[in-house]
């Protein structure tokens, strides 16, 4: 899988965003707040074909953590990407 | 030679080139109070140039205006910008902008006020931004020598709520009912009145101190409640120019001021009825604590 490129996290009032621009002009626009850990694994891997093992070995690596813990983090992590949309469609 | 005059805008001086667009802007509603002789130019908007919208490019958005009289597309060719007005009546001439960055426009000679107008309202919005400062879609009012921006789609009730203050709330006043400008001075938010200002003819050229920012949506009663910062950059997106918030670099541009923004200030949700209560509730939330 890959992080859609045309989204970019900006810090904005000490939070680190993503937008989901809606519609022109409505009322649509959401907002996706990442904290550090999530953050992390957006800069490793943006711009990267990657999958759920990588996030976890990132995770592994990077922070104290078992490897069951780091699995699950990474996996949840992918699921809020998708929910959000900001994956790439997968062929 | 083209015949130019200079116009003050939130603090900056435009420059704007044209016989025909100098002359128009003598009686165009908004501009005369914004007219100074004084000063040199830091931003020019040329007409009567000739650009074309090229092969190519990318269409970042496209919108309709003044109900549908005039399509309108922004596209982005490498680093460069072309905003193209096409005009539903195809008997009046296409008009199109091009902006290569930095501090001046060059455009195509506008057929119409509407369409001088609005070209230059893109102009400022795409040159001031490096200068941190944007237009923003609200009504806005000044009470106590600071203002408030009330923000929400068109038809939300925005210049109802400012005209129920005008009418309930001791020492209000509309600096501008569409497109005022919001800028970061010093680190701090402070709003402009502009020259474009819906179908309200209310144009100042003062600049307040920003102290809340209030988005409305319409309900069957009165009640506000306080963003978070995630709410806040939710709630004041939508109201920068849409053309510009789908470009990746003009998007930069705009969080940057929505940030020290947000950071800041108030900003508020409020559901509301069109009554005088609706008024006092947005007016107690934001100046509620200040009263003696």
């Amino acid at each position: 899988m890959k992080i859609n490129p045309n989204y970019k996290v900006r810090n904005v009032a000490g939070e680190n965003i993503v937008l989901l621009q809606g519609k022109m002009g409505g009322d649509m626009t959401r907002v996706v707040a990442f904290n550090e850990t999530a953050l992390f694994l957006w800069n490793e891997l943006f711009g990267k074909d990657f999958t759920t093992a990588d996030a976890t070995r990132l995770l592994t690596e990077h922070y104290e953590v078992d490897e069951a813990t780091a699995a699950a983090d990474a996996e949840r992590w992918v699921a809020d990407l998708r929910e959000g949309m900001l994956l790439l469609p997968e062929e | 030679m083209e015949e130019s005059s200079l116009y003050s805008i939130a603090g900056h001086t435009l420059c704007v080139v044209g016989t025909p667009e100098v002359t128009g802007l003598k009686t165009l509603p908004g501009f005369p109070v914004f007219r100074t002789e004084e000063g040199t130019a830091e931003w020019t908007v040329r007409f009567g140039c000739d650009v074309a919208e090229p092969e190519g490019g990318t269409v970042l958005s496209t919108f309709d205006f003044e109900g549908g009289v005039i399509h309108s597309r922004f596209v982005r060719k490498d680093d460069e910008y072309y905003y193209v007005m096409e005009p539903a009546d195809v008997s009046v001439p296409t008009m199109v902008l091009h902006y290569a960055g930095g501090d001046h426009v060059e455009a195509t000679r506008a057929a119409n006020p509407t369409m001088l107008r609005f070209s230059l309202w893109m102009s400022v919005g795409m040159m001031g931004m490096a200068s941190g400062m944007l237009l923003i879609h609200s009504s806005t009012i000044v009470h106590r020598n600071r203002a408030v921006l009330f923000l929400g789609e068109s038809g939300t009730g925005k210049s109802t709520h400012t005209r129920l203050w005008l009418k309930n709330i001791p020492d209000a006043h509309l600096l501008n009912d569409d497109s005022p400008i919001l800028a970061i001075e010093e680190g701090k938010p402070v709003v402009y009145g502009s020259p474009w200002s819906g179908k309200t003819h209310c144009y100042h050229p003062y600049r307040f101190p920003l102290a809340a920012a209030v988005r409305l949506s319409q309900a069957p009663h009165n009640r506000i409640r306080r963003l978070n910062i995630l709410e806040a950059v939710a709630a004041l997106q939508p109201s920068c120019p849409p053309a510009l918030a789908q470009d990746s670099h003009f998007a930069d541009g705009i969080m940057d001021i929505l940030s020290d923004t947000i950071a800041q200030i108030p900003v508020f949700h409020l559901e509301c009825l069109p009554d005088a209560d609706a008024a006092h509730t947005s007016h107690d939330a934001i100046f509620g604590g200040m009263e003696n």
